[in-house]
């Protein structure tokens, strides 16, 4: 069964949503932030919910340099509700969690954090269909909401979903359920699932692997950070010890495949020195290695990777010349 | 077509075909109008690829070392020309490597500055007006309301260095080269740190795009990536963060040639740039240096003078005197 809210009662919803001061919205163009009265669902936010779940900084455990004292285990602390979140970062989120299924502290922030998610405008760069992400699924998300006019319809998708539904909303008429589904139909209707899933599947790793093509396509790509700290599924990482005089704090944060010190051994050996190799490595475990093992593509189609690279790279070209292979 | 396209197009042929160069290091047909993406052009038939970069600010020199064994040949605005002066005089490459076809800069374009970006199908550009193809119509805007904030502060539109030199007209120079350096400079140090975070600092997810971007970045092993010593902690903790950001543009001081490549490349936006404006400004104002205008002169960092200025040392009366 679906709700529905009048649009101006947003606002009275978010206060609801944030009365104990732990709502995360969008708040502008760039990401996500504590709610402060602003709410921006227009577009897609630079910034994905990723860092709610792997935070830039995230506390693994503390420790003292003193033989015999055993290190103190941090786990986060606190709950959250997140309002406005694309339902393809949401998807995102269900992609890292198989990877993260026994990690604490994620397992930990996904029990804590409620999802909210908003349908918005298909943009020019989406391409979320075509990975196989249907928006109207809502996967990892407890609320649904389309707005449509000036009313948003709501679709509660979990128990906990339940129990946050506005105070003032009322379920939908038959009218208004009928507008829900034509709007997901005439979705679905261009939703276009691309086949070189299939495809990728059967192909062997390692012609894959040794395709000339990498050498073409990668010489524009300047090894930085952009795709993979934007991306919502990207979730390598890195541990690092922040020492002061005897104590320290262990923390992990997030790491790019396409840093040359991503993987650099201690012994000095790098497996990819090259900047070809690092480029081949993140596209063959988002489309190949990931695909493998799970099933599905690492990526959602949102399409930000493309938007904000500095060399213009885009994955259809990658893709395309694997599905060749 | 563009016309300065066109004559890339004309240029790029006629150098593989009489020999100039075995390769070109050039912008060529992106995704998106937007989006051009740098290529070796290796044949006259591959020429055709090539275009006139427009929005994007990327330094093609920053992509130098992938190249390797080929004699190659560049396109060159004022701030690429000096680029290479800089590389050549540090000793990055030999000036016979590289064959340099002048362009006489008309500035490039910020994507940021279009006023509710429609979906863009074709951009043209002829001379002052920049044309946009939406599905339904064409809308004109003026070339110097969308250029980039480094391109109206860049003092030498036209190269510096080059083999040859297209025809054609550059932007006039900037008279308020500055201008956002000086905007800062009016407010107090306390107003002045809080633009850093607020502006830099605190947004920046160390990404080091602006790092990877920039030409003139090409420590083998950068201070951020080294773990033994560790110089900077690697999370977005703000001291961090700051002192990423202080390194980078001290690193460039008497180098930096303005390009923009760094701001640019900000998946944010941040204004990374003003910067290096500041530090540009102190060479100028202080020794009357600017980076990479010729081959000759010495780098700012060889040179000593028993009249360079030193007030810049804090003394004790300095400190007090705020």
């Amino acid at each position: 069964m679906r709700w529905v809210l009048p649009r101006k009662d947003l606002e009275s919803w978010l206060v609801f949503l944030n009365r104990d001061e732990n709502l995360i919205v969008p708040d502008g163009s760039q990401g996500f932030l504590k709610y402060q009265g602003k709410v921006f669902l227009e577009g897609k936010p630079r910034l994905s919910i990723k860092e709610f779940f792997l935070p830039w900084r995230e506390p693994l455990l503390s420790f003292e340099a003193i033989p015999g004292v055993i290190p103190t285990p941090c786990l986060p602390t606190g709950k959250k509700i997140i309002f406005g979140v694309l339902p393809c970062d949401a998807k995102a989120i269900t992609l890292i969690a198989r990877v993260y299924e026994k990690d604490l502290h994620f397992q930990e922030r996904l029990r804590n954090t409620v999802l909210i998610g908003v349908i918005r405008k298909k943009e020019e760069s989406c391409f979320c269909t075509a990975m196989g992400v249907d928006p109207f699924k809502g996967e990892g998300l407890d609320i649904l909401v389309l707005p449509k006019d000036d009313i948003l319809l709501i679709e509660p998708l979990t128990p906990r979903g339940k129990e946050l539904l506005p105070e003032g909303a009322r379920e939908a008429s038959t009218e208004e359920e009928n507008l829900y589904n034509e709007a997901m139909e005439s979705f679905r209707k261009t939703a276009f699932v691309s086949p070189l899933w299939e495809k990728l599947k059967k192909t062997e790793l390692l012609p894959l692997y040794e395709a000339p093509f990498w050498e073409e396509l990668s010489f524009p790509c300047l090894n930085c950070g952009v795709c993979t700290y934007l991306c919502p599924t990207c979730y390598c990482f890195d541990v690092q010890d922040e020492v002061v005089g005897a104590k320290g704090i262990r923390v992990r944060l997030p790491d790019s495949c396409m840093f040359l010190l991503y993987s650099q051994h201690a012994s000095g050996h790098n497996p990819r020195k090259t900047p070809l190799a690092r480029f081949r490595n993140r596209f063959m475990h988002k489309f190949k290695y990931y695909l493998d093992e799970y099933g599905e593509p690492l990526c959602v189609g949102c399409g930000r990777c493309n938007d904000a690279c500095p060399a213009g790279i885009n994955l259809w070209d990658i893709l395309k010349a694997m599905g060749e292979v | 077509m563009n016309s300065l396209t066109f004559k890339l197009r004309e240029k790029a042929r006629q150098i593989l075909k009489e020999g100039q160069a075995e390769a070109i290091l050039a912008f060529t047909e992106g995704p998106t109008p937007f989006k051009p993406r740098l290529a070796l052009i290796k044949s006259p038939e591959e020429a055709e690829r090539i275009v006139w970069p427009g929005f994007s600010g990327l330094n093609p020199l920053t992509l130098w070392p992938k190249i390797k064994d080929i004699k190659t040949a560049i396109f060159a605005t004022g701030c690429i020309s000096r680029t290479l002066a800089v590389l050549i005089k540090e000793k990055q490459l030999e000036r016979e490597e590289i064959y340099v076809v002048g362009v006489p800069c008309p500035g490039l374009l910020d994507p940021q500055k279009i006023p509710d970006k429609p979906e863009i199908k074709k951009i043209d550009e002829k001379e002052e007006k920049i044309f946009f193809e939406t599905q339904k119509e064409t809308k004109v805007f003026l070339r110097r309301e969308l250029l980039r904030e480094t391109c109206l502060s860049c003092r030498h539109p036209s190269p510096t260095l080059y083999d040859e030199i297209l025809e054609g007209e550059s932007l006039t120079p900037s008279k308020i080269p500055f201008s956002r350096v000086e905007e800062l400079e009016k407010l107090s140090s306390e107003e002045r740190a809080y633009w850093f975070f607020e502006k830099i600092v605190s947004p920046c997810i160390r990404c080091y795009a602006c790092r990877n971007a920039c030409p003139l970045c090409y420590c083998p092993q950068c201070f951020v990536d080294d773990s033994r010593p560790q110089w900077v902690g690697k999370t977005r903790d703000p001291i961090d963060n700051l002192l990423y950001h202080l390194v980078r543009a001290f690193h460039l001081a008497g180098r930096c040639v303005n390009c923009g490549s760094c701001e640019a490349a900000c998946p944010l936006g941040l204004p990374l740039q003003v910067l290096n404006q500041k530090l540009i400004k102190e060479a100028f104002e202080n020794f009357t240096y600017e980076a990479g205008l010729d081959l000759e002169s010495p780098l700012l960092f060889d040179t000593y003078d028993e009249k360079d200025p030193d007030d810049f040392i804090v003394t004790a009366k300095r400190k007090t005197g705020g």
